[in-house]
């Protein structure tokens, strides 16, 4: 994650630069969200890297493209993480008649290998998008309520109601799969 | 959240690659509607085309705004621009007709969608003012809780002080410090109060205020009345002033938790 926290409040004049084509303003949005989006498009792929790589390319393309057509109406942030929902929904669409493979050792991501992370990013998929994203912002990225409502251009009430809904749908969610295991 | 789960997710946080990649990949480091790579080429190439013939369906899928907020409507999203994908690869042999269809079909969206937006605004409304109603409502039970309790102490000590023939001078000034004390308590939990929602941050202090506050009080009323043993009337934690019974009330539990944890930070 870049210096700047996400859900800053330097997003909008970002994206009003980016929509001006000013040099780097596009670039210093991607590297300040490229990190929790890749996270989050690891959850909807299953953990598969390559996957993620290009979902996450495709993603930012789609992003780069529509950034002059963006009315924030939501937060950049929850824009862009949209896209790669849909983006990693097509993914999962074109591949899903392909026999999945047992995935191979991750010499570059040994840290994403264990069986229960696995199961944990299970879990976190079968939840509703808007759910499991301001979850995944609290707990891996460190945000405030503040910084979360600001990303996704929502009031801080709301987030509060959809955290406290993500961590009982999770909760159940993890129930079950613990009693079918 | 309980500590386990919340412990389980994050440990299961995936390691993200550099974005330099992903930069290099997207071809510019500025505005990055150039891209450079075969596939974007084709991608340029084909779209170059379109915007001859169906350019306005390709500029109005981007216009979909993420904040969309029904699911259907998403997937119904998903299927549109899949379907442009398609007329993209085969531009050529697009037809008005079907150009024309797409654009009626996005356009209805986009209705939806506004409305829908707006719908979801005015219910976020409602559940921000509703918390915000909460909140005061809790904090005037708490501090009618705190006014109760803190009068009835201050006013048996008070007694007990006339009755060990305290001069009526040094009793008047005996009520004002505990008076003001009590003035200085109610303050102190209402900033508490007036920070709500951010449980992050803020009120690790908590702890040493009340504990200032009742050291300044105590040392008044040693001056005045030559005692020192306050320490049972004047609370010097945030727990002496967190309201008991009034919190049994199930509709209540969250203030006192809130409560219980945000001052016993240290």
């Amino acid at each position: 994650m870049a210096a700047e926290p996400p859900g800053s409040t330097r997003d909008d004049s970002l994206v009003d630069d980016a929509r001006g084509g000013l040099p780097g303003s596009f670039e210093t949005l991607v590297r300040r969200y490229h990190a929790a989006v890749y996270r989050q498009i690891m959850v909807w792929v299953n953990g598969d890297h390559a996957a993620a790589d290009d979902v996450a390319q495709e993603t930012w393309w789609r992003v780069a493209r529509g950034v002059k057509r963006f009315e924030g109406r939501s937060g950049f942030y929850a824009w862009a993480c949209r896209i790669a929902h849909n983006e990693s929904k097509r993914w999962l669409g074109r591949n899903a008649r392909k026999p999945r493979l047992v995935p191979k050792p991750d010499e570059e991501h040994p840290g994403d290998q264990s069986a229960t992370g696995e199961a944990v990013r299970l879990a976190l998929s079968k939840l509703p998008e808007k759910f499991a994203t301001p979850l995944m912002l609290e707990l891996w990225e460190d945000m405030s309520l503040k910084e979360i409502a600001h990303a996704l251009g929502l009031p801080e009430g709301t987030v509060k109601s959809r955290l406290f809904r993500a961590r009982e749908k999770f909760r159940e969610v993890w129930d079950e799969m613990e009693s079918e295991s | 959240m309980n500590d386990r789960i919340a412990e389980l997710i994050r440990n299961a946080k995936p390691q993200a690659p550099s974005p330099d990649a992903l930069l290099a990949a997207l071809g510019s480091r500025d505005m990055p509607a150039a891209t450079s790579g075969g596939v974007w080429l084709l991608r340029a190439a084909a779209l170059f085309t379109l915007a001859a013939g169906i350019g306005a369906a390709a500029a109005l899928l981007p216009r979909m705004n993420a904040d969309t907020p029904a699911a259907s409507d998403l997937e119904r999203v998903g299927g549109l621009a899949a379907r442009i994908e398609s007329l993209e690869s085969q531009a050529g042999s697009v037809t008005p007709e079907q150009v024309a269809e797409q654009e009626a079909r996005i356009a209805a969206l986009e209705t939806q969608v506004q409305a829908r937006t707006a719908i979801e605004q005015a219910v976020a409304e409602y559940f921000v003012k509703r918390d915000a109603a909460e909140r005061e409502l809790w904090q005037e039970r708490h501090l009618e809780h705190v006014r109760r309790h803190y009068a009835r102490d201050m006013e048996g000590t008070l007694a007990e002080l006339k009755a060990q023939d305290l001069p009526e001078a040094k009793l008047v000034r005996a009520r004002e410090i505990l008076e003001q004390h009590g003035k200085d308590i109610e303050a102190l939990i209402k900033q508490s109060y007036a920070q709500g929602g951010e449980h992050r941050r803020g009120h690790r202090d908590m702890r040493q205020q009340f504990a200032s506050l009742a050291r300044g009080a105590q040392d008044s009323l040693a001056r005045v009345t030559g005692e020192n043993n306050w320490g049972s009337l004047l609370g010097e934690s945030p727990e002496d002033w967190a309201p008991t019974s009034e919190f049994e009330d199930l509709s209540d539990f969250d203030s006192m938790m809130n409560w219980m944890r945000r001052s016993s930070r240290s």
